[in-house]
């Protein structure tokens, strides 16, 4: 093998040489350039293949001496890769750098360039504590040199703070290097490990340490004391920033991590201190990073963050699947997930020129049209999050689990926290970028025109823009350079994830949904027909779905799978109504009904995290598709990651007090844990996926704003996510939590509540989605109600009230899908006397409202009829009171739904609407279908459902033919129907015979004269219908909740302020910044004042 | 004795840097203040390699290698503080060229005149 000596010498060979190479020509002596650090690539790579997993590491000593007379060079399978890492990175900057439109590398960068990987290689490599020095200078004074090379003016400014800044850390590194040398009398890294327990125990050594560790962790940037390397990334050459971020600070981390056994030797007060230090380091730049309007400034504070994360890292073993037990797997991982994900974040920064950040006034224009950078940004941003499939996701679960296994739960705190502030100034940046260009991303509610004049392009539906997603491309053509360095990134971060993804140990099902996300994916590159996609997709996810419940018992798990699949399946069928390109959209649906899959047939908390992480991400993307959806998106992310997050949290609990936890499988109680707070944090993660009132503010507008058909699938088929993970978690929640209130009656409540206030929200919507959006709301309100009982006749009813909801919302959302379609608005006061031109939308939005109100004689009447029942048996009965008053106030807006929109007059441009197209009808007559088969059938769905339930409750209802009895009573559904369609009957007869007598109003009956009023709709009969209510409810309806999260979003804004107004921009504040930071390393090492 | 009385004037002269480094505003002084810093760890350096009375590390005939470890001062530190004088410089002209430049840019020396980046 090559040995480590030679790495150094070639490159500072090369380094001196190249102005020699030069003389070759500028081109020539790049690609030269180029083939040499493609050379050490191939060097590290081959000392990574034949290090791992021997154990050995490879060693050179210098000099003709032997350590400690020797600097020693050292390179273990860890280093090999990271150095490999490192020049790809490396290599790809460089590419990027000299192939660019404007400012060129060339001479004396491209020496410094050479120099820095020197440096960073020998940081890595020494094992020798003054060498350590001596490379950190080097790195120091070829980033100085580089700097000096940018374009922006305020570089100077920041590499002086810089300069100084990396001064005192050299001081504090050498102070503390003597007092080694002098306790020691060696600089052998690893004679001072061997020596440290006993010669550098004593408060001298301790000191001396002391300053050393400070220099070590000040030259990684940790917050509070790091505001000159954050002005260095916002000034620097955005590629520069990329080298800085990913090479410099990844070679610094292993000096940590040389350091560490000496340090933990030393004294037990290290590793909380680099803990503490960690901590900081990772919280206080995201809050800071809030804020940010320069995109380079906010990469600057997020690098500094996961640096800081990689320190907690060093420090914390890992638990559970998939690195436990692999020594510095998580760092590692953390450390080149980030390196990789940064640099490309600081490429795409340098390639599109522009350097907002998505937050304050201006808007960087949109990616739409560009749909290969979009997906190198998307990911960057997940892979920096560490959301799945990528490498960064795993090092964070194992983090998060060695967290709670080992007691840390403030440190747990801090890093979720920490996680969740970076997935709003990240999401946001791209969400601003994927965003449509009309989109001013403020749309979080329903918008009113001012004028009918103006209503009809203003109100079109996000699904009828996807033609014009082009015209976001206005910007030039992304350089050849970063094309390639991109590229060579996204290829690195893809092969990384194959292979962690491959060792993680999750199953067959969560690999399917990144299968099918591709397979779709590669389809769409191909440019294969949407219908086409749909098609295949139909046919495959059916057979995927028969293939999964065919032979099995009816479960928990094959009753979902059904659900999902079944769902989606029926409402992929739309998809074929609109042809054109949708890039995106197919794969996007099929992983989200794949990932949803994969979460019932999750068999460890590791895979149901996975799914559910999956599902989230696909969803997230499905929504952002939105023409308005912005802002809606912003939310939808940040709820939802947060809800995983607590997910995360609670797992992680519950692991450390029992490691069996959850690994049962896919059936009822599967995540059931006796830790109080994990069942707490479980219980609301879910409930901010179902949307539960406090936490529902993502909810309307999400899938409001979404693509029409997409509104269809998120509404009825994804919110079930929510009831499996109560089902699955269903044995933490009746324990007793305080004062002997369990957890199952504050959800119950908080059901009913949800229940009644989407019911009341969903009233006085004139936006129609917006309107079916509230009402699903307030039936995932029920759900968790039915939930809540604890009992056979509860569970069989939420199950129940699921399934029904699920037919009934796929069909009125693809029903106004249709009719959206063909009017060009969604507000209902200018629809109105549809009835003629679309009967067959009529018919189904008929049978969709009765379903839902719970009349007589649909599957909805069943689904009330069971509710009650199973409330009153349990003794709920103010509860119960509440869930029928909320069932009248859903007939309101159902009534209204119908009334507004097919009944009245015809407005005249509306003469010439058509029947929605037939794609978008029959997914809608299949659920018809089901919901009448159902209705008259009750023991079609019920018994099924029993089955599932059973292995939790014994029954508590018998069976009579078609009749099911109760405690309580008995439901006849086909009886029912009979009696209705009786009811019904007589009227409509007499009706008819009447007919003959009857006075049509005409649309110009209705006169009003003199001025024309300020804004025309309020004239409307169907505008503001139930305003006499609103005016009744009063106070009630206040938005207290909206009032609540903004408060939030502005206290947050606060902090951030609060805490970036440190960074003042002064290198004389930075020092004494600095001077406090080994102070207050003092204190946390004496344990206080 | 004389390594004592080295330590104590390091960290003096070290301290007298720090307060240079941050009391002044005049960049070039900064600059100095932050020599002076260098030059004081320089100095604790070479104190603590110091032994009283000792010889100069270098073998010749008369002193053996055993004469060498018993008597001579360690010679380590004196070539770790060359090393460190070398990079030193070379951070200081650097901290003065970047000072050039920001005097150019701002027409300004004072450091607090130097300051756009900032939060």
């Amino acid at each position: 093998m090559v040995s480590p000596v030679v790495l150094i010498a070639a490159s500072l060979g090369f380094a001196f040489l190249y102005p020699l190479v030069e003389r070759l020509g500028e081109r020539a002596a790049t690609r030269i350039a180029l083939l040499v650090l493609a050379a050490f690539a191939g060097t590290t790579a081959g000392w990574t293949v034949s290090l791992i997993g021997s154990g050995v590491a490879l060693t050179a000593d210098t000099a003709g001496f032997v350590a400690p007379l020797s600097i020693q060079l050292q390179v273990t399978a860890v280093d090999a890769l990271a150095m490999t890492v490192v020049t790809l990175l490396a290599l790809a900057a460089l590419v990027q750098l000299t192939e660019r439109a404007t400012d060129r590398w060339h001479g004396k960068q491209v020496v410094l360039f050479f120099v820095l990987l020197l440096g960073s290689y020998g940081l890595i490599m020494t094992r020798d504590l003054f060498n350590v020095f001596v490379f950190m200078e080097i790195s120091g004074i070829s980033v100085f040199g580089l700097l000096s090379t940018s374009r922006d003016g305020r570089v100077f400014e920041a590499g002086f703070k810089y300069m100084v800044a990396s001064g005192l850390a050299s001081v504090f590194f050498l102070i503390g290097t003597a007092f080694v040398y002098r306790s020691v009398g060696s600089l052998s890294i690893a004679d001072i490990t061997a020596a440290a327990p006993v010669a550098l125990a004593s408060p001298v050594g301790v000191m001396g340490l002391l300053f050393l560790v400070t220099g070590i962790l000040i030259e990684l940037k940790p917050a509070p004391a790091n505001g000159w390397a954050i002005d260095t990334y916002q000034a620097a050459d955005p590629g520069i920033g990329a080298l800085l971020s990913a090479v410099n600070a990844t070679a610094m981390v292993f000096v940590l991590v040389r350091v560490m056994p000496i340090l933990a030797g030393a004294s037990p007060v290290f590793v909380p201190l680099v803990l503490i230090a960690g901590a900081g380091a990772f919280l206080i730049p995201q809050a800071q990073a809030l804020l940010q309007e320069s995109f380079k400034r906010m990469l600057g504070y997020s690098s500094v963050a996961q640096i800081g994360l990689v320190v907690l890292a060093i420090v914390i073993p890992a638990a559970g699947v998939p690195f436990a037990g692999v020594a510095l797997a998580v760092p590692l991982v953390l450390l080149l997930n980030h390196a990789v994900a940064k640099a490309t974040l600081f490429w795409i920064a340098d390639a599109t020129g522009d350097d907002a950040s998505g937050f304050g006034g201006s808007l960087p224009a949109s990616l739409r049209g560009r749909p290969a950078l979009l997906v190198v940004a998307a990911i960057a941003v997940l892979a920096l999050l560490g959301l799945p499939p990528f490498p960064g996701f795993w090092a964070k679960w194992s983090l998060v689990m060695g967290l709670a296994a080992g007691g840390h739960i403030g440190l747990l705190v801090v890093v979720l926290l920490g996680s969740l502030l970076e997935v709003v100034y990240l999401g946001r940046w791209l969400i601003m970028r994927m965003r449509h260009v009309d989109d001013d991303a403020t749309v979080v509610s329903q918008r009113i025109p001012a004028d009918f004049a103006e209503s009809r392009a203003d109100a079109v539906s996000g699904a009828a823009s996807g033609a014009s997603d082009a015209s976001g491309a206005a910007a030039g053509a992304i350089p050849v350079g970063a094309t390639v360095s991109l590229g060579l990134a996204t290829l690195l971060m893809a092969g990384a994830s194959v292979a962690a993804l491959l060792g993680s140990g999750v199953g067959m099902p969560v690999l399917i949904v990144l299968i099918g996300v591709a397979a779709f994916a590669v389809l769409d590159v191909l440019r294969i027909p949407l219908r086409l996609q749909a098609i295949v997709a139909i046919a495959g996810l059916s057979w995927w779905g028969v293939s999964a419940v065919s032979g099995a018992a009816l479960t928990l798990q094959s009753g979902f799978v059904l659900l999902f699949v079944g769902g989606a399946v029926v409402q992929l069928v739309a998809l074929l109504a609109r042809p054109g390109r949708r890039a995106g959209l197919v794969a996007l649906i099929v992983g989200m009904v794949l990932s949803l899959a994969a979460l019932t047939a999750a068999t460890s908390p590791l895979e149901v995290f996975v799914a559910w992480e999956l599902m989230t991400l696909t969803s997230f993307f499905l929504v952002v598709r939105g023409r308005f959806a912005a802002a809606a998106s912003v939310r939808y992310l940040t709820f939802s990651l947060a809800s995983a997050l607590l997910m995360l949290a609670a797992f992680s609990l519950a692991t450390a007090a029992n490691p069996a936890f959850g690994t049962g499988g896919g059936v009822i109680g599967t995540l059931t844990t006796s830790v109080p707070w994990a069942a707490v944090l479980l219980a609301l993660s879910v409930l901010i996926k179902l949307g539960a009132i406090g936490l529902h503010i993502w909810l309307p507008s999400s899938y409001a704003e979404a693509e029409d058909e997409v509104s269809s699938l998120a509404s009825s088929v994804l919110s079930k996510a929510g009831i499996l993970l109560l089902f699955l978690g269903a044995g933490s929640f009746a324990a007793p939590l305080f004062a002997g209130v369990a957890l199952n009656q504050v959800l119950g409540w908080i059901g009913v509540i949800t229940a009644l206030a989407g019911g009341m929200m969903a009233l006085f919507q004139e936006d129609i989605k917006y309107t079916l959006a509230y009402s699903s709301m307030s039936q995932l309100g029920y759900m968790v109600l039915a939930f809540a009982l604890m009992s056979h006749l509860g569970w069989v009813t939420a199950l129940y009230l699921a399934v029904n909801h699920l037919l009934f919302k796929g069909m009125l959302f693809l029903a106004v899908a249709g009719i959206v379609m063909r009017t060009g608005t969604r507000l209902m006061y200018q629809m109105g006397g549809l009835i003629k031109r679309m009967p067959f939308s009529f018919v189904s939005v008929l049978v969709g409202i009765i379903a839902v109100s719970g009349v007589p004689p649909l599957a909805g009447f069943g689904g009330k009829w069971l509710l009650y029942t199973a409330l009153i048996e349990q003794g709920w009965y103010l509860q119960a009171a509440l869930a029928l008053f909320s069932s009248g106030i859903a007939f309101l807006y159902l009534f209204r739904l119908i009334h507004s929109m097919f009944l009245g007059q015809r407005k005249t441009h509306h003469d010439t609407v058509t029947e929605a197209p037939a794609a978008v009808l029959i997914p809608q007559f299949v659920f018809l279908v089901i919901i009448i088969a159902i209705s008259m059938f009750p023991n079609l769905l019920i018994k099924p459902l029993q089955t599932i339930v059973e292995p939790a409750f014994a029954s508590s209802v018998r069976w009579e033919g078609y009749t099911v009895i109760s405690s309580l009573g008995y439901w006849n559904g086909n009886a029912v129907m009979y009696v209705v369609i009786g009811v019904f009957l007589a009227p409509l007869l007499w009706l008819l015979a009447v007919k003959g007598r009857t006075y049509r109003v005409e649309q110009f009956n209705i006169v009003f004269a003199a001025e024309r009023p300020h804004t025309p709709q309020s004239t409307h009969y169907a505008y503001n219908f139930y305003g006499h209510y609103q005016k009744a409810f009063g106070r009630l309806l206040d938005p207290w909740v909206e009032r609540f999260w903004s408060g939030v979003s502005a206290t947050a804004g606060t902090v951030s302020q609060t805490l970036r107004a440190w960074n003042t921009g002064n290198p004389q504040t930075y020092a004494l910044q600095i001077l406090l930071y080994l102070f207050l390393t003092y204190l946390v090492a004496r344990g206080g004042l | 004795m004389m390594t004592q009385i080295l330590t104590v004037l390091a960290f003096l002269l070290m301290a007298l840097g720090v307060w240079g480094l941050m009391s002044r505003r005049h960049l070039i002084r900064i600059i100095i203040g932050f020599s002076l810093l260098d030059t004081g760890v320089h100095l604790l350096l070479v104190a603590f390699g110091y032994r009283s009375g000792g010889t100069a590390p270098i073998l010749s005939d008369g002193i053996g290698v055993s004469g060498l470890v018993s008597g001579a001062v360690d010679p380590i530190p004196s070539a770790l503080v060359l090393t460190a004088i070398v990079i030193g410089l070379a951070v200081t002209a650097l901290m003065l060229s970047f000072a050039v430049r920001m005097y150019a840019r701002t027409r300004s020396i004072y450091i607090d005149k130097n300051k756009e980046l900032k939060w």
